[in-house]
């Protein structure tokens, strides 16, 4: 395992009974990397980073967070990362600043000062009980306490769910300006994935507990591309063409998705003798969906 | 764990519990305050209300807060970077700050209630232990099985121990915290084991299917035995019969003779088990009894139709007093008196043949002792003094009955109880005074 992968997991296994949560699990999420680790509901990311942080026992293979064994090494791991999870709750009848004291006992790289700017940037106040803070602010304090200690990895579970989408862009921004800020590694999860493109710069796609994808953002994008053909007859088959996500439409015009495009990819369009070729770029979405079908909107 | 930790940790619980500790702790003294100035036939029934409602406050208190602070929710995620072990220290053990001071306050009550008659640190024993597995049993449910399960075996609780403490007159009354205590215990101890075990595989149906039958087993389960024991004692009260006026009795270890000196027992350990043989010289009868466990006879009245025997359980940890009647040759059950297994007892009978004095070995500790008196027209029995080191049954002597009272000799001190209308009211019954 090495020192440059914050989180790095070889056939990491989850079952639950003849269930395959997460199956063969490889993973490596760059240091200094934002990494967005997206799938479908239920498609395995949530017990992918249960298992990380030693909240859910893995079945089988290994995982190592900041180096580290997340069975035996814990406390060490829950130190060194911030962990935003999906609905996490907090103690209600504290109030903002009282949950600021109660967590700061906790984590010994406490930072006061970056607590009171935080507090400033995301427009929490101090003297608000956590009953009456808004989802979109509970969203934000939650934010803050996983940051406040500094944590070499934040890891966000589904950070923006059930949020609306103007209070979600405004979490997110205010995610992209702090981690800008701060350089950290950012590993977050999401199925929505068109609020995700701004802010990652590596993404990793999971479908059905395996993962079908992970590179850079610019790389996934530049390998995925739309190729729109046109043809003076239908032709008979398209199989040549290699890497073919998706064909959206047949007949005189074809469109297809293809990955790893490339010259090899170029060359076996032109031997079906098309009229014309389009080559588009796709954005994140497309690709997604493509790889794994239609996204659900929370 | 540095102090800071410590520090927020309990400042979390005492803001979460605050309220509770302010009732439950006030209760009692208030009670204590108030007992002696009521009315002499309500003064039994306030310290049991009262103590009901400490008890029921624990399942309140895990459900109101639940609902108010969803703290179940963040005590299961575990996210602190402290042993999780600590997370349920401070949810379920630092918790028992709330019974353990109420246990105090209970413990004082019931020692101020009940005149001073008993050590202090008895009914504090008792009590802290009893609301500690009550407080754990109530929270267990709350975080594992929601609020319904713990209002369905709160109520559970409800219904076997508080109804059955305020309408039994019976041994599990005093005893109650101590006989119990065991099965709130190794019911919580083994839910948090399957929990953990099943949480970890996320079989959290099963977890808390599993779980809330262990733990309503454990409520339920002595439960039955103490209605059981409810139900004998009532069909003992249905075939009383009178003795006081007729009956002289005297006792006399393995054999007894009555007073005018015409009947004669004795127990025998024959080849064919033990029995008892009743020699009556007024009508010139022999009569025989088997048992199957040894018995010894303790009492007979002056025509030798009522004789009072004491049986050791032979796998059990209870002697029981019972009645013998020759002539029908019916044996009758008065009481049982638990004791600790294979311990050693004192038994003596009044003159009147209406109180019977026991110092067992208790049963929660060597070298300690239970005395109890049995009210052997009611079938009632109660523990006036426990687990007591200065009552031993091997080195005390038992006892200088009179009227209205007996004396009570241990290795340093002598002891008077004052009995002054112990069939018609268990609250009136103990006046211990040291008399060094």
């Amino acid at each position: 395992m090495s020192n440059d992968y914050v989180i790095e997991t070889a056939g990491l296994t989850r079952r639950f009974g003849k269930k395959l949560a997460v199956d063969n699990l490889t993973l490596q999420v760059p240091r200094g990397s934002v990494f967005a680790f997206l799938g479908k509901n239920g498609a395995g990311k949530t017990t992918t980073i249960r298992m990380l942080l030693n909240l859910l026992e893995k079945s089988g293979g290994t995982a190592r967070v900041l180096g580290l064994d997340p069975v035996k090494d814990e406390l060490e791991i829950k130190r060194r990362v911030g962990y935003v999870g999906d609905g996490q709750k907090m103690y209600d009848w504290m109030k903002v600043r009282e949950i600021i004291w109660y967590c700061k006992g906790f984590y010994p790289g406490w930072d006061d000062a970056f607590v009171a700017e935080l507090l400033t940037r995301l427009e929490l106040d101090p003297e608000t009980k956590i009953r009456h803070l808004s989802r979109g602010e509970e969203a934000k304090l939650a934010l803050l306490l996983s940051m406040a200690y500094k944590p070499e990895l934040l890891i966000l579970d589904e950070p923006t769910a059930g949020l609306d989408v103007v209070v979600r862009r405004d979490f997110l921004e205010g995610v992209i300006e702090l981690i800008q800020q701060e350089g950290r590694s950012v590993f977050f999860s999401s199925h929505i994935v068109h609020e995700v493109e701004r802010v990652a710069d590596w993404v990793g796609i999971i479908d059905a507990g395996k993962m079908i994808w992970c590179s850079p953002l610019a790389e996934l994008k530049e390998s995925v591309r739309r190729i729109t053909m046109t043809f003076a007859e239908a032709p008979k088959s398209l199989d040549t063409i290699p890497h073919i996500l998706l064909q959206e439409n047949a007949g005189r015009q074809p469109s297809l998705l293809v990955s790893h495009f490339s010259d090899a990819t170029l060359a076996a369009v032109q031997q079906l003798n098309p009229a014309d070729v389009e080559v588009h770029d796709l954005g994140l979405e497309d690709i997604f969906v493509a790889m794994v079908g239609k996204p659900e909107e929370a | 764990m540095n102090k800071g930790i410590f520090i927020r940790l309990l400042w979390r619980e005492w803001r979460e519990n605050w309220m509770y500790l302010v009732v439950g702790c006030g209760l009692p003294l208030v009670c204590a305050f108030v007992e002696p100035r009521i009315d002499k036939e309500l003064r039994g029934t306030l310290p049991i209300l009262c103590m009901g409602i400490c008890s029921l406050l624990f399942f309140m208190q895990a459900g109101i807060r639940d609902f108010n602070s969803k703290s179940g929710n963040a005590v299961k995620k575990q996210l602190f970077p402290i042993p999780s072990f600590f997370e349920y220290l401070f949810a379920y053990i630092i918790s028992a700050l709330l019974p353990l001071l109420m246990g105090v306050s209970l413990g004082v009550m019931e020692w101020k209630t009940s005149g001073n008659w008993m050590y202090v640190d008895i009914p504090l024993i008792g009590w802290i232990s009893f609301f500690v597995a009550i407080s754990l049993t109530a929270h267990l449910l709350i975080v594992l099985n929601g609020r319904l399960a713990n209002i369905l075996v709160g109520i559970m609780f409800g219904a076997a121990y508080i109804l059955s403490t305020a309408f039994g007159d019976n041994v599990g009354g005093k005893n109650l915290p101590v006989v119990f205590l065991p099965w709130f215990v190794t019911g919580i101890v083994v839910s948090i084991i399957v929990w953990e075990y099943c949480r970890k595989r996320l079989w959290l149906n099963l977890g808390r299917i599993i779980v809330i039958i262990i733990l309503a087993s454990a409520v339920l389960l002595p439960s039955k035995e103490f209605w059981a024991k409810q139900s004998e004692e009532i069909a003992i009260l249905q075939n009383q019969f009178a003795t006081k006026d007729q009956s002289n009795y005297d006792n006399y270890r393995n054999e007894v003779y009555s007073y005018n000196l015409r009947v004669h027992v004795a127990s025998e350990l024959g080849a064919n088990g033990p029995k008892l043989i009743c020699d009556n010289v007024q009508n010139n009868t022999i009569i025989t009894h088997k048992f199957s466990n040894e018995v010894i006879p303790m009492a007979v009245n002056n025509d030798g139709s009522r004789v009072l025997l004491l049986q050791r359980k032979k796998w059990g940890i209870y002697a029981q007093l019972l009645r013998w009647e020759p002539q029908s040759n019916r044996v009758m059950k008065i009481a049982d008196i638990p004791m600790a297994n294979r311990g050693g007892y004192l038994a003596g009978v009044d003159n009147s043949g209406d109180r019977v004095f026991f110092l067992v070995e208790s049963f929660i500790g060597t070298y300690s002792g239970d005395l109890w008196v049995v009210d052997v027209q009611s079938g009632r029995a109660k523990m006036i003094v426990g687990y007591s080191k200065d009552f031993n049954s091997e080195m005390n002597m038992l006892v200088n009955w009179e009227e209205k009272q007996a004396s009570y000799f241990s290795r340093k001190k002598k002891y008077v109880v004052a009995f002054p209308s112990l069939a018609t009211s268990i609250y009136e019954l103990p006046a211990v005074r040291n008399m060094k």
